[in-house]
């Protein structure tokens, strides 16, 4: 191989020592401090003094001091290694950012992690929800659009989140750069649950980092740590949905259990006898002292199922009242009901009303088969009203599939309702927030 | 194509692989030797480089875009956030190309004649639009990094305290450009971030404990 370089022909001259962990005394206040960061970094916070030390300095000079009124403890310890993603990283830094939004000031901590080889990653923490956040090199698109335009990034769409000024407002450990206390950054959020893009504007820099959503479990159990995850407050940002999650399972579900009623429905209309078992004409006279009467026996075929009497009475402008009772000629078993029919129409003021009707309709579930008559007793305030009746054994309803796809339509409103309002907590705290929102929870 | 001589200050042997190199580091005596024809003139001696916690060095090897690549020099700079090598690639195939190596960013790029008129480095700011070579880019860095020092073989003279003013500058994707103004003509390097892992390195400097 000619053109292959020949990178090992001269005599070997043994490489600079790689840099190792080091210690060294605060030249502020002598708190013992360790260094990481394998010359990679470049300045040191010293947790008990508040002092900046400039690692690049032989003399490790003091840059700046900065106060603060709580000593901040890092949930998870300088020094710890944990893999995440498959990849092991130390963690070397913490800081606090804070924001102002409409005079309130909110505050979130990053962890700054470490690999000789990978470089640096960062864990952000805000009400204890996490993000493991990876400086990006693959610029966002669409990002010329304005900030408040939507991003893409590796095929994905980014809806803009906020855009705030964060102010580093406490340093503890190393950093890759000369870190200040007050330093300030434009940052733009960009979502994409469970992903969350930044962009960080000062004025001869920018920069795009892209974060995912991590549960505390998978940090703690990677670092080891004994301590209790903090409880999570409200929702992140870039915190997955779960409704969103549960979607397209609950909705194969839903179709399931539709096609199981379409189907069981199906199997009712085909089974049903829906026979005519009895018919008459009667006619009620006021006149009549006997007012009860009973019909001639009919058989009431199979298994117990339903029974239905229709009755039909030309009333006009007056009622008719059915007593009536099924009565099983053997066993003597009544099922009692009362119907009324009325019907009332006239004019008034030009228009033309009605009410009522001619016809009713009796259902009288789980009736056992057998031979059975009816007895009527008809009431009415007119003189005479002809009524007929008729027996039915056995009739589809459609109510139970009317019931039945009604309470599954229930499940999916619900669904789509409690997701909503997922959103819209999400975007409360955004600058768009969703105006139709109730924002309700449970 | 490889050329062995004798540094003049040492009489080490001293190689330059890339036909391109003007300019060689004694390993032994760190003599900055710059070449005419076939005389070495030696220049003075280079500065030290500072000590770094880069994973890469001289003679390590790596794959980019499956052509195979030795590292045969670096320039060390030091610009706002820290330190910043750039380390210089020969290629199998005998292209030669940029190792720009930062906090454990990494991008790959070759220095690219353009079309387009190249911006005064004093009118550039973050955020600006420009073309190059057909292509949209962002202004993302601006800023004057110091040269510490180079070592091993380079294409051009460098030495301790040279003003490198550069601009970064990226385009939709990993697509990156450098504009480097050190020199009368500024250079323009078109090439790509990659990840670490893409680079299939060998060679590489171990680090205790890890």
């Amino acid at each position: 191989m000619d053109g292959r370089p020949e990178t090992t022909s001269l005599p070997p001259l043994p490489p600079p020592a790689p840099p190792q962990v080091k210690s060294f005394y605060c030249p502020s206040c002598g708190n013992s401090l360790t260094v990481r960061g394998m010359k990679q970094t470049e300045s040191l916070a010293c947790g008990s003094c508040n002092s900046v030390i400039d690692l690049t300095d032989e003399n490790l000079s003091v840059i700046a001091r900065f106060s603060s009124k709580i000593k901040y403890e890092p949930l998870i310890p300088l020094g710890s290694r944990g893999k995440l993603r498959g990849e092991l990283f130390e963690v070397i830094g913490f800081l606090k950012r804070t924001i102002e939004v409409e005079g309130v000031a909110y505050e979130w901590s990053e962890y700054l992690l470490f690999n000789p080889y990978k470089g640096f990653r960062w864990l952000t923490e805000y009400n204890g929800h996490w993000n493991y956040v990876k400086t990006t090199t693959n610029t966002p698109k669409g990002s010329s659009l304005g900030d408040q335009g939507p991003v893409s990034y590796l095929g994905e769409n980014f809806r803009h989140f906020q855009t705030a000024h964060a102010q580093v407002s406490y340093v503890l450990g190393e950093f890759y750069w000369k870190v200040q206390v007050g330093e300030t950054t434009l940052v733009s959020d960009y979502i994409a649950p469970p992903l969350i893009l930044s962009r960080e504007a000062s004025d001869n820099e920018i920069s795009w980092s892209v974060g995912e959503y991590i549960e505390p479990e998978t940090i703690w159990t990677s670092f080891q740590l004994k301590t209790a995850a903090p409880a999570k407050i409200g929702i992140a940002p870039n915190q997955p949905s779960p409704f969103k999650d549960r979607s397209a399972r609950m909705w194969r579900a839903w179709v399931v259990l539709f096609l199981a009623a379409v189907l069981i429905h199906v199997l009712f209309l085909l089974l049903s006898h829906n026979r005519l078992v009895y018919q008459n004409q009667f006619a009620f006279h006021q006149a009549d002292a006997e007012k009860a009467r009973v019909t001639e026996v009919f058989e009431l075929p199979g298994r117990p199922s339903n029974v239905v009497v229709q009755s039909r009475a030309n009333v006009n402008n007056s009622w008719l009242f059915l007593s009536m009772a099924l009565i099983n000629e053997e066993t003597g078993n009544a099922y009692d009901f009362g119907r009324e029919l009325s019907y009332y129409s006239g004019v008034d003021g030009g228009e033309s009303w009605s009410e009522g009707n001619h016809d009713d309709e009796a259902i009288l579930p789980e009736v056992p088969g057998g031979r059975y008559y009816l007895r009527l007793e008809p009431e009415s305030e007119a003189r005479d009203v002809n009524y007929s009746i008729r027996v039915y054994r056995d009739v589809p309803r459609w109510s139970f599939f009317f019931w039945t796809a009604g309470v599954l339509f229930v499940v999916p409103v619900i669904h789509w309702w409690r997701g909503r309002a997922y959103e819209a907590r999400r975007w409360a705290e955004s600058d768009h927030s969703m105006t139709s929102s109730d924002s309700e929870d449970d | 194509m490889s050329r062995a001589t004798n540094c003049p200050s040492c009489g080490a042997p001293v190689r330059f692989q890339s036909a391109a190199s003007i300019l060689a580091v004694c390993e032994y005596c760190k003599a900055t030797l710059v070449r005419h024809d076939l005389n070495l003139e030696d220049v003075g001696k280079m500065a030290q480089l500072q000590a770094d916690g880069s994973p890469l060095q001289l003679r390590a090897e790596g794959k980019y875009r499956s052509v195979h690549f030795g590292i045969v020099g670096r320039i060390q700079l030091r610009f706002e956030h820290g330190l910043w090598n750039e380390w210089y690639l020969l290629f199998d195939d005998m292209r030669d190309g940029w190792l720009g190596e930062a906090q454990g960013t990494y991008a790959v790029s070759f220095v690219k004649g353009v079309a387009e008129e190249v911006p005064q480095f004093s009118s550039l700011r973050a955020g600006q639009r420009y073309q190059l070579d057909g292509r949209g880019y962002e202004v993302r860095d601006v800023q004057k990094a110091l040269c510490i020092g180079g070592e091993g073989e380079l294409p051009f003279r460098v030495g301790a305290g040279y003003e490198a003013p550069v601009a970064d500058l990226q385009a939709e994707g990993s697509a990156f450009a450098t504009i480097d103004y050190s020199e009368e003509k500024p250079l323009v390097f078109l090439g790509e971030y990659v990840e670490f892992e893409q680079l299939q390195f060998a060679g590489l400097r171990e680090f205790d404990g890890w």
